[in-house]
């Protein structure tokens, strides 16, 4: 073995400790707000998904980790079936929010949507000014009072963390804003319609250090408030912010995403209790 | 076993060498003399109708443009006479038309094709699309007079003139021959439509997904999806696409000759006979003896360029001001 593979190991007991702290502070038990069981997904033919069982818990933060090309942003997209639009996707087995199906005749993707939010993994704020950004998503909700749109957007804005950055500049175009403050308007636009879970797909993979912090800090705010499911590929992102991790692996066979281990990040990233897990932590793979 | 931080050897002869830098001056040289020839072509076509045109504007001056007679021959009613006016007034209502019937209807067509059309239809029918817009103007003509023109006075013109006509002026009939503004209006529309409907499709297509799935993951329809975010993302595109295809409409001649019955008198009626700048001058410049004539159409040939470079200069002015309004990306 060359000598750079091995990474020492202090860094995964680092996060093991960001772990341990948030453990203490948010242990409690949840209501489960998403269910899986038995879940595929297939591409066409191509099985991306196989087998996944996952229940995640309302109010709090849940982080799927693992290695590029495992399923987390296709099980991610699967919850708010933005996979819609792709030809040949597919889905079998269950998939519940509130128990209710998914993936079911009955069910409507588009009101379905309006429940659950997303963030994107590059900011991607619409060529209109702030207001009107985060006014959209309520717009679309039928809200027709200007006075009261004004309100849920400032509120949104606030909770977004933006709001004093973007007060004297309502009117300038979303674009406009920096990387940082984009993804924050885009989350201000998500929150803006209260939905009860907000799907983040590694929302800072396109943001710098500091920015990234910022996020983070919000993630931290909203929870409670939002069943949040962060995508990352960032473990120690995980470790500070999630109360639960998902860690999932591609099957080396058939190239199918599967969920490895689910479990209390502390507990996840303290005591694996699966071999794989253990070695994605301490960077052996991936 | 060979020592594994052996970097393989290249022979890189010129890593160091100056280079002589003749290909790329040449290069350079060669466009440059390629982009200066566009330049000179619209400085000569400019030269010339201007020179050609001397006659005319020694005669009519300014007035030329909004002069209302166009008699090239002598009779003892009407002396001999060159206005402008009915042939810029029949380009401009002509293409007006065709403008107003295929600038939503193309729109319509190119979101279709790039937001909602199967998958299945969707290269077929681009290519129909695109085979529309390669076929020459003068089939479109010949079908016009032939098949286009009697179903156009049975079901529009006729219906029209009647009922609405009776009270409107411009709408009015009797139409006696099937030759004019409207038919050559609506003939346009339908040449000029792929060209519009294409380049919305490509620009819609040119949309980043991901401005589709913001929308999306607020619960937005597909109609609020493509209205408010796509659409609006691409609409400097649509409005160049929607121009070129009005540029089409303003310099068409064949067609235009054909089906819009060339006559120089103005009627109030869109469904009478009319004439175009370019139907003028292709008709009447073979057999214009006359210098003052020649000189005339040769004029109105130079109002022709003018008013299109003029609609050319709005239309990036229109297109330069949605661009850097709250246009997303810059262009």
């Amino acid at each position: 073995m060359s000598e750079t593979r091995t990474r020492p190991l202090p860094l995964a007991g680092g996060i093991a400790a960001t772990a341990a702290a948030r453990a203490r502070t948010h242990e409690r038990p949840g209501k489960t707000k998403i269910e899986a069981v038995n879940f595929d997904f297939y591409y066409g033919s191509f099985k991306a998904l196989d087998q996944i069982n996952l229940a995640i818990p309302e109010g709090e933060v849940t982080a799927l980790i693992g290695p590029s090309g495992c399923g987390k942003s296709t099980l991610l997209r699967a919850m708010n079936c933005m996979h819609a639009r792709t030809p040949g996707a597919r889905a079998t087995g269950l998939l519940t929010i509130d128990g209710e199906p998914i993936y079911s005749d009955e069910a409507d993707p588009i009101l379905l949507r309006r429940r659950i939010g997303m963030v994107f993994q590059r900011p991607n704020p619409f060529a209109k000014s702030v207001f009107d950004n985060v006014a959209y998503g309520l717009r679309v909700l039928g809200e027709r009072n200007s006075k009261r749109l004004a309100e849920r957007v400032e509120w949104a804005l606030r909770r977004a963390a933006l709001w004093d950055e973007v007060k004297d500049r309502l009117n300038a175009t979303g674009t406009s804003l920096s990387g940082g403050q984009q993804q924050r308007l885009c989350i201000a636009r998500t929150i803006a319609v209260e939905p009860e879970v907000v799907l983040m797909d590694e929302p800072c993979s396109a943001l710098d250090p500091i920015s990234t912090l910022k996020i983070e800090e919000l993630i931290a705010d909203l929870r409670g408030s939002f069943t949040i499911i962060i995508v990352t590929h960032n473990m120690q992102q995980a470790a500070r912010v999630s109360d639960h991790t998902a860690f999932m692996l591609m099957d080396p066979e058939t190239r199918a995403g599967q969920l490895v281990e689910f479990g209390p990040t502390a507990q996840l990233f303290t005591s694996p209790r699966d071999a794989r897990t253990e070695a994605y932590l301490s960077g052996h793979f991936g | 076993m060979a020592d594994a931080n052996a970097v393989p050897r290249i022979t890189a002869s010129r890593r160091w060498a100056r280079q002589t830098r003749h290909g790329d001056v040449f290069f350079w040289l060669l466009t440059l003399f390629f982009a200066l020839m566009i330049i000179g072509l619209v400085v000569a076509v400019g030269v010339v109708t201007y020179t050609g045109s001397a006659a005319a504007r020694a005669a009519y001056g300014w007035s030329f443009l909004w002069g209302t007679e166009w008699n090239p021959v002598e009779t003892t009613l009407y002396p001999v006479s060159f206005g402008a006016w009915p042939a810029i007034r029949g380009t401009l209502l002509s293409s007006l038309i065709a403008l107003i019937l295929a600038a939503p209807t193309g729109v319509a067509i190119g979101i279709f094709l790039s937001e909602l059309c199967p998958l299945r239809l969707r290269q077929p029918l681009g290519f129909m699309v695109e085979l529309l817009a390669a076929i020459p103007s003068v089939i479109y003509g010949l079908w016009g007079v032939a098949v286009f023109a009697n179903w156009f006075n049975d079901w529009v013109t006729n219906p029209i003139a009647e009922s609405v006509g009776q009270f409107v002026p411009w709408l009015a009939g009797p139409v006696a021959v099937s030759r004019g503004l409207a038919i050559t209006g609506t003939i346009l529309a339908i040449m000029i439509l792929p060209t519009i409907s294409a380049i919305t499709r490509d620009m819609l297509q040119a949309v980043p997904n991901h401005q589709r799935e913001a929308m999306l993951s607020l619960g937005a329809t597909r109609w609020e999806v493509i209205w408010g975010a796509v659409v609006p993302y691409a609409r400097a595109g649509i409005v160049g696409g929607i121009m070129l295809g009005l540029g089409r409409a303003l310099g068409e001649t064949m067609a235009a000759t054909m089906l819009i019955g060339n006559s120089t008198r103005i009627e109030e009626s869109i469904f009478y006979p009319a004439t175009t700048a370019a139907a003028l001058v292709a008709s009447e410049l073979p057999n214009a003896n006359d210098p003052l004539h020649e000189s005339s159409l040769i004029g109105l040939a130079l109002a022709l360029f003018g008013i299109t470079l003029l609609l050319n200069l709005i239309a990036r002015y229109l297109v330069w001001q949605t661009a850097r309004g709250p246009a997303g990306e810059k262009v």
